[in-house]
């Protein structure tokens, strides 16, 4: 079974422990989820988990081997980030933007194949964007940038390739791929990534901020706080309403309403801040006072 | 599959705009052999350009410039003068424009592509004033430890090495002083360009007024307004050296440049040796930068027009714009020298003022469309 995972990774930066020996491990064929509050470090995880950060300890491995033991461009193939922000000045057409993620496929030559844009067109159609091609980049809404992104990303693990697969082995990781999205965009989004999952073998790891999206879609979630891993393990199992409590400091109420297809969680602000924060389940019907 | 074959035309139409971009440079270069004092018809300037027996070896001492057109024709019948002047001055001088104008406007499309930003000329932002601070230093304090005799032979080669030394040191320290967090910083990258263009200028001044003898103080002049006036085929020679390499190896990383477009982290992702390549794209420019510096002065703005006519016409992907704004810097610097040596005829403007007059204004118009778009 194709793994990414990180072992005992610690990253600093400027004195401060970004990530504080953190292990975690993903696997191809399903869809994880990084959680977590503003600066617990999820970011900083999935760019270690990219290679794009190296830890001052610890490791992260692809397959069960280093990251650093593989060539820039088997990585390249191999994995593919979608990160948060992006190039403020990109004079490109949307169809140019995402040809870019045909970069590693191209060795030696210097133009994209019949098949290249092939992926590419179908690449842009799985994200809805197919219409907008020529296109300039630059004069995009901020979801729909976010959507050509996503489509580079794709191409770049040649999803949806003609004649066979080659992304059962590769991992797709995402910065907040629905942060700039509207409802329905989020939701088919979210969709696509999981049926990339179960449908093309793919790896994929996603960071969110929507607990509810979280437990819609995810296989897996880690609950990150303060650099350090709070949880993780199935999400109906993992986030409890306790746990949500008090990691993210609001009364966190989880409801499955029946015949819904997974519960919800409802949050606020305590009412009395001394008091402390409440989780309230009415899953299991359980009333919590966290720390 | 429409959207694939829409794309796949696209590119061939823009690979025939850069064919006819390469046709129109040949034509204003033919051109270009016309024009001077000595009046020689373009149907003459074919003639001599094709006869067998080129007469390059006798002509190739006559002395450079305008006034090396007066004395030729002084010196032969009409057609052996006609000849001496096209082989010996004005065709090293149009290829000097060629390689010049391209191979600056080559160096300012790839800086635009490092530093990620349109602004990012090697003329605005001090790697030129970098390039200068070298050659002159060399060529000054040269003189005071080698003989003139040698100094002769040195400075051909000397002044374009140390021209490019002068380029990288400048180039990194601006790029070191402009990078926030992988991001550069346009105000910090222009400031840093202020600085330097202004310690360069007080250095070229305090060598033109403590050191330098008085006909250091000609050549010195040449550098700080650009000229193509010394062009000779030993110059040329000299250069090729130092504009050949870059000109030749700088298209192979136009893919590396389309990556890092989208910021480096994310050309990382895609395979690319970020260090690696960003390293010799900064040297490869700088060589041609220090280059046309040490060969004809500071030539204002070429890098920052061209590419932005060639990113006009042909969008933003390297694989295009770094032929296309080579063609189009060659064009430039081609018809601002012939403007130059037409507009106070018989004598001749340095061709900087005029890439300036021209390029200034195009300066402040980006400035202005950023400042709309914010």
């Amino acid at each position: 079974m194709n793994s990414l995972s990180a072992k005992n990774v610690t990253l600093r930066r400027g004195g401060r422990a970004l990530l504080a020996d953190v292990s975690v491990a993903f696997r191809a064929g399903e869809l994880g989820v990084i959680l977590g509050p503003n600066g617990a470090g999820k970011s900083t995880l999935l760019r270690v988990l990219a290679g794009a950060l190296r830890p001052d300890a610890g490791n992260a491995f692809l397959d069960g081997a280093p990251l650093r033991d593989y060539a820039p461009d088997v990585l390249a193939k191999r994995r593919a980030l979608l990160a948060q922000e992006n190039a403020p000045w990109l004079e490109f057409s949307v169809e140019e933007v995402v040809a870019l993620g045909r970069t590693p496929h191209l060795r030696g030559r210097a133009w994209e194949s019949a098949s290249d844009r092939q992926i590419c067109a179908r690449t842009l159609r799985q994200v809805g964007m197919d219409a907008f091609h020529h296109r300039r980049f630059a004069t995009l809404s901020g979801g729909e940038k976010q959507r050509v992104h996503l489509a580079r990303v794709l191409a770049q693990l040649a999803v949806g390739a003609v004649g066979g697969s080659a992304a059962a082995s590769s991992f797709l990781l995402l910065d907040e791929p629905v942060s700039a999205l509207d409802l329905r965009h989020q939701h088919t989004t979210l969709a696509l990534a999981r049926s990339l999952a179960k449908r093309d073998g793919l790896g994929v790891i996603a960071v969110l901020h929507d607990l509810n999206l979280a437990l819609r879609y995810a296989d897996h979630v880690v609950l990150l706080a303060d650099g350090a891993v709070a949880a993780a393990g199935a999400p109906r199992e993992t986030l409890t309403c306790e746990l949500l409590s008090r990691i993210y400091g609001v009364c966190a109420r989880l409801h499955c309403p029946a015949g819904a297809p997974c519960p919800f969680v409802e949050t606020e602000l305590p009412a009395d801040e001394d008091a402390g924060v409440h989780g309230f389940c009415a899953v299991c019907s359980r009333a919590d006072v966290a720390a | 599959m429409s959207g694939a074959g829409h794309a796949h035309h696209l590119i061939r139409r823009r690979q025939l705009v850069v064919v006819a971009g390469a046709a129109l440079v040949l034509a204003l270069a033919v051109f270009s052999l016309t024009v001077g004092p000595f009046d020689i018809s373009t149907g003459r300037v074919l003639a001599i350009l094709f006869s067998a027996g080129n007469p390059a070896g006798t002509a190739a001492t006559g002395t450079a410039g305008t006034a090396g057109d007066v004395i030729s024709t002084a010196a032969g019948t009409a057609g052996d003068a006609a000849a001496a002047v096209v082989w010996g001055i004005r065709f090293p001088r149009a290829l000097l424009a060629v390689f010049a104008g391209g191979g600056l406007a080559l160096a300012g499309a790839v800086m635009q592509g490092v530093f990620r930003n349109p602004l990012a000329d090697p003329g605005i932002i001090g790697v030129s004033a970098g390039g200068a601070v070298g050659a002159v230093s060399a060529l000054v304090l040269a003189g005071r430890f080698v003989t003139p005799a040698v100094l002769e032979h040195l400075a051909l080669w000397l002044a374009p090495a140390a021209a490019l030394a002068g380029a990288c040191a400048a180039t990194a320290l601006i790029y070191r002083l402009s990078l926030r967090r992988g991001q550069v910083d346009v105000p910090a990258m222009l400031l840093c360009g202020i600085a330097v263009n202004a310690a360069s200028g007080a250095f070229i001044g305090l060598v033109n007024a403590l050191v330098a003898t008085a006909e250091e103080v000609q050549t010195l002049a040449f550098w700080t307004l650009g000229s193509l006036g010394r062009a000779t085929w030993e110059l040329l020679a000299a250069g090729a050296l130092f504009l050949v390499p870059p000109l030749v190896a700088l298209p192979f990383h136009a893919r590396a440049l389309n990556a890092l477009a989208l910021g480096e982290e994310d050309a990382a992702m895609l395979g690319v040796n970020v260090p690696r390549v960003k390293r010799a794209l900064i040297a490869l420019s700088c060589s041609l930068t220090g280059a046309t510096v040490a060969l004809c002065g500071m030539l204002g703005f070429v890098p920052l027009v061209a590419p932005h006519i060639a990113r006009l016409a042909l969008g933003a992907d390297h694989r295009l714009l770094l032929p296309a704004s080579a063609l189009a810097g060659a064009a430039l610097l081609l018809a601002a020298d012939m403007t130059a040596r037409v507009i106070v005829a018989p004598a001749e403007l340095p061709v900087g003022i005029v890439t300036s007059l021209l390029g200034a204004p195009v300066f402040l118009s980006l400035i202005a469309k950023r400042r709309a778009a914010r």
